[in-house]
Protein backbone atom coordinates (compact mmCIF):
# COMPACT_ATOMS: atom_id res chain seq x y z
CA UNK A 1 0.00 0.00 0.00
CA UNK A 2 1.23 3.31 -1.29
CA UNK A 3 0.79 6.87 0.81
CA UNK A 4 0.63 10.26 -0.13
CA UNK A 5 1.27 12.53 2.89
CA UNK A 6 -1.06 15.80 2.11
CA UNK A 7 0.65 19.40 2.83
CA UNK A 8 -0.82 19.62 6.76
CA UNK A 9 1.41 16.65 7.80
CA UNK A 10 4.68 17.55 6.56
CA UNK A 11 4.07 21.28 7.96
CA UNK A 12 2.85 20.30 11.20
CA UNK A 13 5.53 17.59 11.52
CA UNK A 14 8.69 20.07 10.98
CA UNK A 15 7.11 22.56 12.90
CA UNK A 16 6.35 20.21 16.14
CA UNK A 17 2.67 21.13 16.59
CA UNK A 18 -0.45 18.32 17.50
CA UNK A 19 0.33 15.03 16.22
CA UNK A 20 4.38 15.55 16.29
CA UNK A 21 5.14 12.39 17.56
CA UNK A 22 2.21 10.62 16.00
CA UNK A 23 3.52 11.87 12.57
CA UNK A 24 7.31 10.72 13.79
CA UNK A 25 5.88 7.03 13.85
CA UNK A 26 4.13 7.27 10.49
CA UNK A 27 7.13 9.19 8.62
CA UNK A 28 9.33 6.15 10.09
CA UNK A 29 7.00 3.92 8.65
CA UNK A 30 6.71 4.97 5.38
CA UNK A 31 10.57 6.33 4.89
CA UNK A 32 11.40 2.66 6.37
CA UNK A 33 9.22 1.05 3.90
CA UNK A 34 9.36 3.29 0.75
CA UNK A 35 5.62 3.58 0.32
CA UNK A 36 5.49 7.22 1.62
CA UNK A 37 5.02 9.93 -1.29
CA UNK A 38 4.66 13.67 -1.97
CA UNK A 39 2.65 15.26 -4.70
CA UNK A 40 5.69 17.46 -6.65
CA UNK A 41 2.37 19.79 -6.41
CA UNK A 42 2.45 19.95 -2.72
CA UNK A 43 6.60 20.63 -2.43
CA UNK A 44 6.61 24.71 -3.20
CA UNK A 45 3.19 25.15 -0.39
CA UNK A 46 5.08 23.00 1.92
CA UNK A 47 8.55 24.85 1.91
CA UNK A 48 6.76 28.39 1.32
CA UNK A 49 5.06 27.79 4.54
CA UNK A 50 7.47 26.59 6.63
CA UNK A 51 9.77 29.07 5.76
CA UNK A 52 6.82 31.71 6.30
CA UNK A 53 6.52 30.40 10.13
CA UNK A 54 9.93 29.43 11.00
CA UNK A 55 12.25 29.36 8.25
CA UNK A 56 14.90 27.93 10.75
CA UNK A 57 12.87 24.25 9.90
CA UNK A 58 13.45 24.50 6.43
CA UNK A 59 16.74 23.04 6.30
CA UNK A 60 15.22 19.89 8.17
CA UNK A 61 12.28 20.14 5.87
CA UNK A 62 14.77 20.00 2.79
CA UNK A 63 15.92 16.82 4.71
CA UNK A 64 13.24 15.33 5.31
CA UNK A 65 10.88 15.57 1.92
CA UNK A 66 14.40 13.55 0.05
CA UNK A 67 13.49 10.79 2.30
CA UNK A 68 10.26 10.34 0.35
CA UNK A 69 9.53 9.48 -3.11
CA UNK A 70 7.33 11.98 -5.42
CA UNK A 71 4.72 11.43 -7.39
CA UNK A 72 3.32 13.44 -10.47
CA UNK A 73 0.23 15.02 -10.92
CA UNK A 74 -1.39 13.38 -14.00
CA UNK A 75 -2.40 15.10 -17.21
CA UNK A 76 -6.03 13.74 -17.27
CA UNK A 77 -7.71 17.02 -14.97
CA UNK A 78 -10.98 18.20 -15.00
CA UNK A 79 -11.37 21.77 -14.53
CA UNK A 80 -15.18 21.33 -14.03
CA UNK A 81 -14.88 18.60 -11.38
CA UNK A 82 -16.33 20.12 -8.48
CA UNK A 83 -13.41 19.43 -6.04
CA UNK A 84 -11.17 21.40 -8.78
CA UNK A 85 -13.54 24.33 -8.44
CA UNK A 86 -13.33 24.19 -4.67
CA UNK A 87 -9.48 23.49 -3.58
CA UNK A 88 -7.84 22.61 -6.72
CA UNK A 89 -4.66 21.89 -4.89
CA UNK A 90 -6.45 18.65 -2.84
CA UNK A 91 -8.05 17.63 -6.28
CA UNK A 92 -4.83 17.07 -7.70
CA UNK A 93 -3.47 15.50 -4.74
CA UNK A 94 -6.43 12.80 -4.58
CA UNK A 95 -5.80 12.39 -8.60
CA UNK A 96 -2.30 11.95 -7.81
CA UNK A 97 -2.80 9.46 -5.39
CA UNK A 98 -5.07 7.20 -7.05
CA UNK A 99 -2.74 7.49 -10.35
CA UNK A 100 -0.24 5.75 -8.01
CA UNK A 101 -3.12 3.39 -6.00
CA UNK A 102 -1.92 5.14 -2.74
CA UNK A 103 -4.14 6.77 0.23
CA UNK A 104 -3.54 10.10 1.05
CA UNK A 105 -3.18 10.60 4.98
CA UNK A 106 -4.26 14.15 6.06
CA UNK A 107 -6.26 16.14 8.67
CA UNK A 108 -8.13 18.03 6.89
CA UNK A 109 -11.82 17.97 7.47
CA UNK A 110 -12.78 18.70 3.95
CA UNK A 111 -10.66 16.15 2.65
CA UNK A 112 -11.60 13.26 4.79
CA UNK A 113 -15.20 13.94 3.96
CA UNK A 114 -14.85 14.34 0.28
CA UNK A 115 -12.53 11.66 -1.04
CA UNK A 116 -13.05 8.02 -0.30
CA UNK A 117 -9.20 7.59 -0.49
CA UNK A 118 -8.29 10.07 2.07
CA UNK A 119 -7.72 8.35 6.00
CA UNK A 120 -6.81 10.35 9.52
CA UNK A 121 -3.31 9.79 10.55
CA UNK A 122 -5.03 7.58 13.30
CA UNK A 123 -5.93 5.18 11.18
CA UNK A 124 -2.52 4.56 9.35
CA UNK A 125 -2.00 1.85 11.65
CA UNK A 126 -5.45 0.04 10.57
CA UNK A 127 -4.39 0.43 7.48
CA UNK A 128 -1.39 -1.14 7.67
CA UNK A 129 -2.28 -3.70 9.71
CA UNK A 130 -4.90 -4.75 7.41
CA UNK A 131 -2.26 -3.98 4.32
CA UNK A 132 0.09 -6.43 6.19
CA UNK A 133 -2.70 -9.08 6.36
CA UNK A 134 -2.92 -9.52 2.54
CA UNK A 135 0.42 -11.71 1.77
CA UNK A 136 1.00 -11.77 -1.92
CA UNK A 137 2.79 -14.73 -3.79
CA UNK A 138 4.90 -12.01 -5.70
CA UNK A 139 4.82 -8.18 -4.81
CA UNK A 140 5.32 -5.92 -7.86
CA UNK A 141 3.81 -2.97 -5.94
CA UNK A 142 6.60 -2.37 -3.75
CA UNK A 143 9.31 -2.55 -5.90
CA UNK A 144 7.08 -0.69 -8.38
CA UNK A 145 7.20 2.23 -5.26
CA UNK A 146 10.67 2.27 -4.66
CA UNK A 147 11.98 2.99 -8.69
CA UNK A 148 8.48 4.48 -9.76
CA UNK A 149 10.84 7.82 -9.89
CA UNK A 150 13.19 6.51 -12.15
CA UNK A 151 11.13 4.19 -13.88
CA UNK A 152 8.96 7.55 -14.72
CA UNK A 153 11.76 9.76 -16.24
CA UNK A 154 13.27 6.95 -18.47
CA UNK A 155 9.63 5.66 -19.79
CA UNK A 156 9.44 9.98 -20.54
CA UNK A 157 12.41 9.69 -22.19
CA UNK A 158 11.53 7.04 -24.24
CA UNK A 159 8.28 9.17 -25.09
CA UNK A 160 9.91 12.02 -26.20
CA UNK A 161 12.49 10.32 -28.16
CA UNK A 162 10.09 8.09 -29.75
CA UNK A 163 12.38 5.37 -30.93
CA UNK A 164 10.04 2.58 -29.44
CA UNK A 165 11.40 0.13 -31.68
CA UNK A 166 15.50 -0.42 -31.08
CA UNK A 167 15.51 2.95 -29.12
CA UNK A 168 18.74 3.93 -27.63
CA UNK A 169 17.14 1.99 -24.14
CA UNK A 170 18.25 -1.33 -25.95
CA UNK A 171 21.73 -0.93 -26.54
CA UNK A 172 22.29 0.87 -23.37
CA UNK A 173 20.34 -2.57 -21.83
CA UNK A 174 22.30 -4.64 -23.36
CA UNK A 175 25.83 -3.53 -22.89
CA UNK A 176 24.70 -3.43 -18.90
CA UNK A 177 23.69 -6.60 -19.06
CA UNK A 178 26.65 -8.68 -20.62
CA UNK A 179 28.57 -6.59 -18.50
CA UNK A 180 26.53 -7.80 -15.51
CA UNK A 181 27.12 -11.51 -16.67
CA UNK A 182 30.27 -11.19 -17.63
CA UNK A 183 29.81 -11.95 -21.30
CA UNK A 184 30.87 -10.28 -24.59
CA UNK A 185 27.26 -10.06 -25.87
CA UNK A 186 23.75 -9.47 -24.61
CA UNK A 187 21.17 -9.65 -27.60
CA UNK A 188 17.51 -8.50 -25.87
CA UNK A 189 14.39 -10.43 -27.46
CA UNK A 190 10.82 -9.86 -27.11
CA UNK A 191 10.64 -12.79 -24.38
CA UNK A 192 11.67 -15.82 -22.56
CA UNK A 193 10.31 -17.90 -25.24
CA UNK A 194 12.40 -16.40 -27.76
CA UNK A 195 14.98 -15.83 -26.26
CA UNK A 196 14.86 -19.99 -26.26
CA UNK A 197 14.32 -20.74 -30.25
CA UNK A 198 16.50 -17.79 -31.56
CA UNK A 199 20.04 -19.48 -30.14
CA UNK A 200 18.59 -23.16 -31.68
CA UNK A 201 17.62 -21.22 -34.64
CA UNK A 202 21.24 -19.52 -34.79
CA UNK A 203 23.13 -23.32 -33.91
CA UNK A 204 20.85 -24.34 -37.31
CA UNK A 205 18.61 -27.37 -35.13
CA UNK A 206 16.65 -28.57 -37.92
CA UNK A 207 13.56 -31.07 -38.08
CA UNK A 208 14.74 -34.39 -36.65
CA UNK A 209 17.49 -33.01 -34.42
CA UNK A 210 17.50 -34.40 -31.28
CA UNK A 211 18.09 -31.41 -28.25
CA UNK A 212 18.62 -33.06 -24.76
CA UNK A 213 16.50 -31.03 -21.94
CA UNK A 214 14.70 -31.52 -18.37
CA UNK A 215 11.52 -32.50 -18.39
CA UNK A 216 10.42 -30.61 -14.91
CA UNK A 217 10.23 -27.17 -15.70
CA UNK A 218 8.12 -24.64 -17.76
CA UNK A 219 6.39 -26.07 -21.28
CA UNK A 220 8.95 -23.45 -23.12
CA UNK A 221 11.96 -25.48 -23.45
CA UNK A 222 10.67 -28.25 -24.66
CA UNK A 223 7.87 -26.43 -26.61
CA UNK A 224 11.01 -24.55 -28.60
CA UNK A 225 12.88 -27.84 -29.84
CA UNK A 226 9.28 -29.03 -30.92
CA UNK A 227 8.31 -26.12 -32.90
CA UNK A 228 11.18 -26.52 -35.01
CA UNK A 229 10.07 -29.68 -35.53
CA UNK A 230 13.36 -30.94 -33.85
CA UNK A 231 12.95 -33.43 -31.18
CA UNK A 232 13.53 -33.30 -27.12
CA UNK A 233 15.08 -36.03 -25.14
CA UNK A 234 14.21 -35.36 -21.83
CA UNK A 235 16.86 -36.63 -19.23
CA UNK A 236 15.34 -37.39 -15.39
CA UNK A 237 16.23 -34.34 -12.56
CA UNK A 238 18.40 -34.95 -9.91
CA UNK A 239 16.17 -35.51 -6.68
CA UNK A 240 17.70 -32.78 -4.72
CA UNK A 241 18.69 -29.93 -6.75
CA UNK A 242 15.38 -30.79 -9.71
CA UNK A 243 18.37 -29.57 -12.39
CA UNK A 244 19.37 -32.19 -15.01
CA UNK A 245 21.03 -35.01 -13.87
CA UNK A 246 24.36 -34.77 -15.59
CA UNK A 247 25.05 -38.33 -14.89
CA UNK A 248 22.50 -39.54 -17.32
CA UNK A 249 23.23 -36.94 -19.72
CA UNK A 250 25.91 -38.46 -21.77
CA UNK A 251 23.81 -41.79 -22.52
CA UNK A 252 20.83 -39.91 -24.14
CA UNK A 253 23.49 -38.67 -26.82
CA UNK A 254 23.02 -40.27 -30.19
CA UNK A 255 24.19 -39.41 -33.85
CA UNK A 256 21.21 -37.10 -34.17
CA UNK A 257 21.88 -35.11 -31.01
CA UNK A 258 23.10 -31.74 -31.73
CA UNK A 259 22.18 -29.61 -28.45
CA UNK A 260 21.98 -29.80 -24.82
CA UNK A 261 19.64 -27.66 -23.14
CA UNK A 262 19.97 -27.65 -19.62
CA UNK A 263 17.55 -25.57 -16.99
CA UNK A 264 18.48 -23.66 -14.36
CA UNK A 265 15.41 -24.25 -12.34
CA UNK A 266 14.18 -22.46 -9.29
CA UNK A 267 17.23 -19.72 -9.51
CA UNK A 268 19.35 -22.18 -9.08
CA UNK A 269 22.16 -23.16 -11.66
CA UNK A 270 22.61 -26.89 -13.32
CA UNK A 271 26.20 -28.79 -12.86
CA UNK A 272 27.23 -26.59 -15.91
CA UNK A 273 30.47 -27.36 -15.54
CA UNK A 274 29.82 -31.31 -15.55
CA UNK A 275 27.24 -30.64 -18.69
CA UNK A 276 30.09 -28.63 -20.85
CA UNK A 277 32.37 -31.46 -20.68
CA UNK A 278 30.41 -33.89 -21.74
CA UNK A 279 29.03 -31.71 -24.69
CA UNK A 280 32.91 -30.83 -25.30
CA UNK A 281 33.67 -34.12 -25.91
CA UNK A 282 30.56 -34.97 -28.57
CA UNK A 283 31.09 -31.39 -30.07
CA UNK A 284 27.56 -30.25 -29.08
CA UNK A 285 26.56 -26.43 -28.04
CA UNK A 286 24.70 -26.18 -24.58
CA UNK A 287 21.90 -23.07 -23.98
CA UNK A 288 21.13 -22.65 -20.51
CA UNK A 289 17.99 -21.99 -19.84
CA UNK A 290 18.34 -19.62 -16.80
CA UNK A 291 14.99 -18.05 -17.19
CA UNK A 292 14.66 -18.51 -13.43
CA UNK A 293 17.91 -17.86 -12.65
CA UNK A 294 19.06 -14.52 -13.78
CA UNK A 295 21.60 -12.93 -11.15
CA UNK A 296 22.37 -16.65 -9.60
CA UNK A 297 25.60 -17.35 -9.50
CA UNK A 298 27.47 -20.99 -10.22
CA UNK A 299 31.28 -21.35 -8.74
CA UNK A 300 31.21 -17.45 -8.63
CA UNK A 301 30.23 -16.79 -12.48
CA UNK A 302 26.72 -15.35 -13.16
CA UNK A 303 23.95 -17.99 -14.99
CA UNK A 304 23.59 -16.93 -18.37
CA UNK A 305 27.47 -16.93 -18.53
CA UNK A 306 28.59 -20.56 -18.44
CA UNK A 307 27.91 -21.89 -21.46
CA UNK A 308 27.85 -21.61 -25.59
CA UNK A 309 24.94 -19.74 -25.22
CA UNK A 310 23.07 -18.29 -22.24
CA UNK A 311 19.03 -17.69 -22.42
CA UNK A 312 16.36 -15.42 -20.02
CA UNK A 313 13.15 -14.46 -19.48
CA UNK A 314 11.90 -10.75 -18.02
CA UNK A 315 8.43 -12.25 -17.60
CA UNK A 316 7.63 -9.46 -14.78
CA UNK A 317 7.48 -12.47 -12.14
CA UNK A 318 11.02 -13.37 -12.67
CA UNK A 319 13.56 -12.11 -10.56
CA UNK A 320 14.37 -9.04 -13.24
CA UNK A 321 11.13 -8.71 -14.92
CA UNK A 322 10.23 -6.18 -17.29
CA UNK A 323 6.62 -4.97 -17.34
CA UNK A 324 5.20 -7.16 -20.19
CA UNK A 325 7.73 -10.08 -22.19
CA UNK A 326 11.22 -9.59 -22.43
CA UNK A 327 14.17 -11.95 -22.65
CA UNK A 328 17.85 -11.97 -23.27
CA UNK A 329 20.36 -14.13 -24.72
CA UNK A 330 23.99 -14.31 -23.67
CA UNK A 331 26.74 -15.22 -25.41
CA UNK A 332 30.83 -14.76 -25.75
CA UNK A 333 30.75 -16.21 -29.57
CA UNK A 334 30.81 -13.31 -31.92
CA UNK A 335 29.45 -15.56 -34.89
CA UNK A 336 26.17 -16.44 -32.61
CA UNK A 337 25.62 -13.30 -31.37
CA UNK A 338 25.88 -11.69 -34.67
CA UNK A 339 22.88 -14.63 -35.95
CA UNK A 340 20.89 -13.83 -33.13
CA UNK A 341 21.15 -10.13 -33.76
CA UNK A 342 20.14 -10.77 -37.49
CA UNK A 343 17.28 -13.40 -36.49
CA UNK A 344 15.51 -11.08 -33.93
CA UNK A 345 15.09 -8.98 -37.03
CA UNK A 346 13.92 -10.78 -39.92
CA UNK A 347 17.08 -12.42 -40.33
CA UNK A 348 17.65 -8.84 -41.53
CA UNK A 349 21.65 -7.85 -42.02
CA UNK A 350 20.86 -4.24 -43.50
CA UNK A 351 17.33 -2.71 -44.31
CA UNK A 352 15.75 -5.13 -46.57
CA UNK A 353 18.33 -7.64 -46.69
CA UNK A 354 17.76 -11.11 -45.36
CA UNK A 355 20.77 -13.55 -45.26
CA UNK A 356 18.75 -15.70 -42.80
CA UNK A 357 15.26 -16.49 -41.94
CA UNK A 358 14.49 -14.88 -38.94
CA UNK A 359 11.95 -14.04 -36.78
CA UNK A 360 9.84 -10.46 -35.40
CA UNK A 361 11.87 -10.73 -31.57
CA UNK A 362 12.84 -7.79 -30.57
CA UNK A 363 12.39 -6.22 -26.92
CA UNK A 364 10.45 -2.71 -27.00
CA UNK A 365 12.22 0.04 -26.23
CA UNK A 366 10.58 0.29 -23.13
CA UNK A 367 10.84 -2.75 -21.93
CA UNK A 368 14.38 -2.48 -21.86
CA UNK A 369 13.96 1.37 -20.17
CA UNK A 370 12.07 -0.30 -17.30
CA UNK A 371 15.32 -2.75 -17.02
CA UNK A 372 17.15 -0.17 -16.64
CA UNK A 373 15.33 1.40 -13.67
CA UNK A 374 15.18 -1.96 -12.10
CA UNK A 375 19.15 -2.92 -12.88
CA UNK A 376 19.38 -0.23 -10.28
CA UNK A 377 18.03 -1.61 -7.37
CA UNK A 378 18.49 -5.62 -8.59
CA UNK A 379 21.85 -6.38 -6.66
CA UNK A 380 20.08 -5.14 -3.57
CA UNK A 381 16.92 -7.41 -4.48
CA UNK A 382 19.17 -10.22 -5.28
CA UNK A 383 20.55 -10.67 -1.61
CA UNK A 384 17.09 -9.92 -0.04
CA UNK A 385 16.24 -12.94 -2.19
CA UNK A 386 18.94 -14.54 -1.36
CA UNK A 387 18.60 -13.89 2.93
CA UNK A 388 14.53 -14.91 2.63
CA UNK A 389 15.47 -18.01 1.30
CA UNK A 390 17.78 -18.37 4.04
CA UNK A 391 14.88 -17.95 6.68
CA UNK A 392 12.94 -19.92 5.16
CA UNK A 393 14.65 -23.09 4.94
CA UNK A 394 16.21 -22.22 8.51
CA UNK A 395 12.27 -22.48 9.80
CA UNK A 396 11.17 -25.57 8.02
CA UNK A 397 13.86 -27.61 7.14
CA UNK A 398 13.14 -29.88 10.65
CA UNK A 399 9.20 -30.31 8.87
CA UNK A 400 9.54 -30.21 5.26
CA UNK A 401 12.20 -30.89 2.28
CA UNK A 402 13.79 -27.67 1.45
CA UNK A 403 15.40 -26.51 -0.88
CA UNK A 404 19.14 -28.16 -1.75
CA UNK A 405 21.30 -25.52 -3.11
CA UNK A 406 25.01 -26.72 -4.16
CA UNK A 407 27.99 -25.23 -2.03
CA UNK A 408 29.21 -23.89 -5.46
CA UNK A 409 25.61 -21.62 -5.96
CA UNK A 410 23.66 -19.08 -4.95
CA UNK A 411 20.41 -18.84 -5.39
CA UNK A 412 18.06 -16.23 -6.72
CA UNK A 413 14.85 -18.11 -5.71
CA UNK A 414 12.81 -17.49 -8.44
CA UNK A 415 10.65 -19.84 -6.55
CA UNK A 416 11.07 -20.90 -3.03
CA UNK A 417 9.74 -24.26 -3.14
CA UNK A 418 9.23 -27.54 -0.60
CA UNK A 419 7.83 -30.66 -0.90
CA UNK A 420 5.32 -31.90 1.24
CA UNK A 421 3.06 -34.66 1.73
CA UNK A 422 -0.57 -34.41 0.67
CA UNK A 423 0.23 -30.69 -1.31
CA UNK A 424 -3.30 -30.15 -1.99
CA UNK A 425 -5.32 -30.18 1.11
CA UNK A 426 -2.03 -28.00 2.70
CA UNK A 427 -2.63 -25.57 -0.53
CA UNK A 428 -6.04 -25.75 0.84
CA UNK A 429 -5.54 -24.70 4.38
CA UNK A 430 -2.78 -21.97 3.43
CA UNK A 431 -4.88 -20.56 1.13
CA UNK A 432 -8.27 -20.19 3.67
CA UNK A 433 -5.59 -18.41 6.10
CA UNK A 434 -4.92 -15.89 3.09
CA UNK A 435 -1.60 -17.15 1.56
CA UNK A 436 -1.03 -18.05 -1.45
CA UNK A 437 1.11 -20.60 -3.30
CA UNK A 438 1.88 -22.58 -6.51
CA UNK A 439 2.91 -25.48 -7.88
CA UNK A 440 5.97 -25.61 -10.04
CA UNK A 441 5.01 -27.97 -11.79
CA UNK A 442 2.36 -30.84 -11.26
CA UNK A 443 2.82 -32.09 -14.60
CA UNK A 444 6.06 -32.86 -15.84
CA UNK A 445 6.64 -32.19 -19.71
CA UNK A 446 6.81 -36.04 -20.75
CA UNK A 447 3.26 -36.49 -19.28
CA UNK A 448 1.84 -33.91 -21.20
CA UNK A 449 -0.32 -34.11 -24.26
CA UNK A 450 1.57 -32.22 -26.45
CA UNK A 451 4.62 -34.51 -25.87
CA UNK A 452 1.80 -37.37 -25.77
CA UNK A 453 5.32 -39.51 -27.64
CA UNK A 454 7.06 -39.03 -24.91
CA UNK A 455 4.45 -40.65 -22.27
CA UNK A 456 6.37 -43.55 -21.91
CA UNK A 457 9.45 -42.16 -21.27
CA UNK A 458 10.63 -43.25 -17.69
CA UNK A 459 11.77 -40.49 -15.51
CA UNK A 460 10.25 -41.34 -11.65
CA UNK A 461 12.30 -38.80 -10.43
CA UNK A 462 10.28 -35.90 -12.26
CA UNK A 463 7.23 -37.80 -11.98
CA UNK A 464 7.69 -38.22 -7.80
CA UNK A 465 8.49 -34.17 -7.58
CA UNK A 466 6.22 -33.43 -9.67
CA UNK A 467 3.44 -34.44 -7.35
CA UNK A 468 5.08 -33.61 -4.18
CA UNK A 469 6.09 -29.78 -4.74
CA UNK A 470 4.87 -26.82 -3.58
CA UNK A 471 5.77 -22.80 -3.71
CA UNK A 472 5.31 -20.55 -1.27
CA UNK A 473 5.13 -16.59 -1.84
CA UNK A 474 8.80 -15.39 -2.13
CA UNK A 475 9.85 -11.79 -2.91
CA UNK A 476 12.45 -9.23 -2.12
CA UNK A 477 9.91 -7.63 0.10
CA UNK A 478 8.31 -10.85 1.94
CA UNK A 479 8.31 -9.05 5.39
CA UNK A 480 9.54 -11.52 8.48
CA UNK A 481 6.20 -11.46 9.80
CA UNK A 482 4.27 -12.85 6.59
CA UNK A 483 7.47 -15.22 6.48
CA UNK A 484 6.27 -16.21 10.08
CA UNK A 485 2.61 -16.28 9.35
CA UNK A 486 3.52 -19.03 6.16
CA UNK A 487 6.16 -21.10 8.30
CA UNK A 488 3.76 -21.14 11.41
CA UNK A 489 0.72 -21.95 9.64
CA UNK A 490 3.45 -25.21 7.42
CA UNK A 491 4.64 -26.30 11.01
CA UNK A 492 0.83 -26.29 12.09
CA UNK B 1 -1.06 52.25 -22.96
CA UNK B 2 -2.90 49.24 -23.48
CA UNK B 3 -6.46 48.60 -22.11
CA UNK B 4 -7.19 45.02 -20.45
CA UNK B 5 -9.81 43.45 -19.31
CA UNK B 6 -9.75 40.94 -16.57
CA UNK B 7 -12.48 38.21 -16.19
CA UNK B 8 -12.22 36.08 -13.24
CA UNK B 9 -14.33 33.59 -11.45
CA UNK B 10 -13.81 34.27 -7.42
CA UNK B 11 -14.07 31.05 -5.84
CA UNK B 12 -13.33 29.36 -2.18
CA UNK B 13 -10.14 30.18 -0.52
CA UNK B 14 -9.34 32.84 -3.01
CA UNK B 15 -8.60 31.08 -6.31
CA UNK B 16 -8.68 33.45 -9.80
CA UNK B 17 -9.10 31.79 -12.65
CA UNK B 18 -8.69 33.25 -15.83
CA UNK B 19 -10.89 34.12 -18.27
CA UNK B 20 -9.73 32.30 -21.00
CA UNK B 21 -10.48 28.98 -18.95
CA UNK B 22 -13.49 29.81 -17.48
CA UNK B 23 -15.41 31.90 -20.18
CA UNK B 24 -18.34 29.08 -20.77
CA UNK B 25 -19.22 30.16 -17.17
CA UNK B 26 -22.44 32.67 -16.91
CA UNK B 27 -21.31 33.76 -13.19
CA UNK B 28 -18.23 34.78 -14.22
CA UNK B 29 -17.83 38.45 -13.02
CA UNK B 30 -15.57 41.57 -14.26
CA UNK B 31 -13.19 42.23 -11.65
CA UNK B 32 -11.02 44.58 -13.10
CA UNK B 33 -10.07 47.24 -15.91
CA UNK B 34 -7.21 48.24 -15.90
CA UNK B 35 -4.76 50.13 -17.97
CA UNK B 36 -0.75 49.25 -18.81
CA UNK B 37 1.96 51.09 -19.28
CA UNK B 38 3.71 49.04 -21.25
CA UNK B 39 7.40 50.71 -19.91
CA UNK B 40 6.35 51.43 -16.35
CA UNK B 41 7.43 47.99 -14.90
CA UNK B 42 10.44 46.53 -15.11
CA UNK B 43 11.07 42.63 -15.47
CA UNK B 44 11.73 41.65 -11.61
CA UNK B 45 9.37 44.24 -10.59
CA UNK B 46 6.35 42.29 -12.72
CA UNK B 47 7.86 38.66 -11.27
CA UNK B 48 7.76 39.87 -7.64
CA UNK B 49 3.90 40.94 -8.27
CA UNK B 50 3.00 37.77 -9.60
CA UNK B 51 5.20 36.40 -6.55
CA UNK B 52 3.45 38.06 -4.26
CA UNK B 53 0.40 36.76 -5.28
CA UNK B 54 1.05 33.42 -5.55
CA UNK B 55 2.31 33.58 -2.08
CA UNK B 56 -0.68 34.72 -0.34
CA UNK B 57 -2.75 32.44 -2.71
CA UNK B 58 -0.53 29.42 -1.12
CA UNK B 59 -0.98 31.19 2.55
CA UNK B 60 -5.09 31.53 2.18
CA UNK B 61 -4.92 28.00 0.97
CA UNK B 62 -2.86 26.68 3.94
CA UNK B 63 -4.54 28.69 6.28
CA UNK B 64 -8.01 27.40 5.19
CA UNK B 65 -6.48 23.85 5.72
CA UNK B 66 -4.91 24.50 8.72
CA UNK B 67 -7.87 25.96 10.29
CA UNK B 68 -10.05 22.84 9.18
CA UNK B 69 -8.11 19.99 10.60
CA UNK B 70 -9.13 17.29 12.51
CA UNK B 71 -6.37 16.70 15.37
CA UNK B 72 -4.46 13.72 16.36
CA UNK B 73 -6.13 11.67 19.19
CA UNK B 74 -3.64 8.82 19.78
CA UNK B 75 -2.62 8.98 23.17
CA UNK B 76 1.81 8.49 24.06
CA UNK B 77 0.55 5.30 25.38
CA UNK B 78 -1.66 3.80 22.06
CA UNK B 79 1.61 5.51 19.95
CA UNK B 80 4.20 3.51 22.36
CA UNK B 81 2.25 0.24 21.19
CA UNK B 82 1.92 0.64 17.79
CA UNK B 83 5.54 1.98 17.89
CA UNK B 84 6.44 -1.36 19.25
CA UNK B 85 4.36 -3.31 17.32
CA UNK B 86 6.08 -1.67 14.07
CA UNK B 87 9.42 -1.46 15.01
CA UNK B 88 9.43 2.40 14.85
CA UNK B 89 11.87 3.50 16.91
CA UNK B 90 12.14 7.06 15.83
CA UNK B 91 11.18 9.75 18.21
CA UNK B 92 12.62 12.89 16.47
CA UNK B 93 13.10 14.56 13.19
CA UNK B 94 16.42 13.63 13.61
CA UNK B 95 16.52 10.48 13.81
CA UNK B 96 14.14 9.91 10.93
CA UNK B 97 16.95 11.85 8.73
CA UNK B 98 19.01 8.94 9.70
CA UNK B 99 16.95 6.30 8.21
Amino acid sequence: MNFVIDVNIIVDLVLKRNGYREYIKILNSLIFNKNGFLCVSSIHTIDYVVNKIDSSKRSNLRKLIEKLQYCKSPSYIDITHKHFQVDPEDYIVDLSARAIGAKVITTDKKFLRDSEIAIHPDDFFDTLREDRSTMNFIDLEKQNSRISTSIERKIDAVFNHGKFIMGPEIGELEELLADYVGVKHCVTVSSGTDALIIPMMALDIQPGDEVITSPFTFIATAEMIALLRAKPVFVDIDPKTYNINPDLVEGAITGKTKAIMPVSLYGQCADMDHINKIAAKHGLPVIEDGAQSFGATYKGKRSCGLSTVGCTSFFPSKPLGCYGDGGACFTDDDDLAMKMRQIRVHGQDRRYHHPLVGMNGRMDTLQAAVLLAKMEIFDDEVKSRIEIGARYTELLKDYVVTPYIEPFNTSVYAQYTIQVDERDMLREKLDEAGVPTAVHYPVPLHKQPAFKEHEGDFLPVAEEVSARVLSLPMHPYLTKENQDRVVNLLIK
Amino acid sequence: MKAIKVWAKKVENGYLIPSGILQDYSDDKLLLEVKVKKDNKKPEDIHNDYKHLSDNGIWERYKAKDENKESSRLTDHEIDQVSEEFGLMAESIEDLLRL
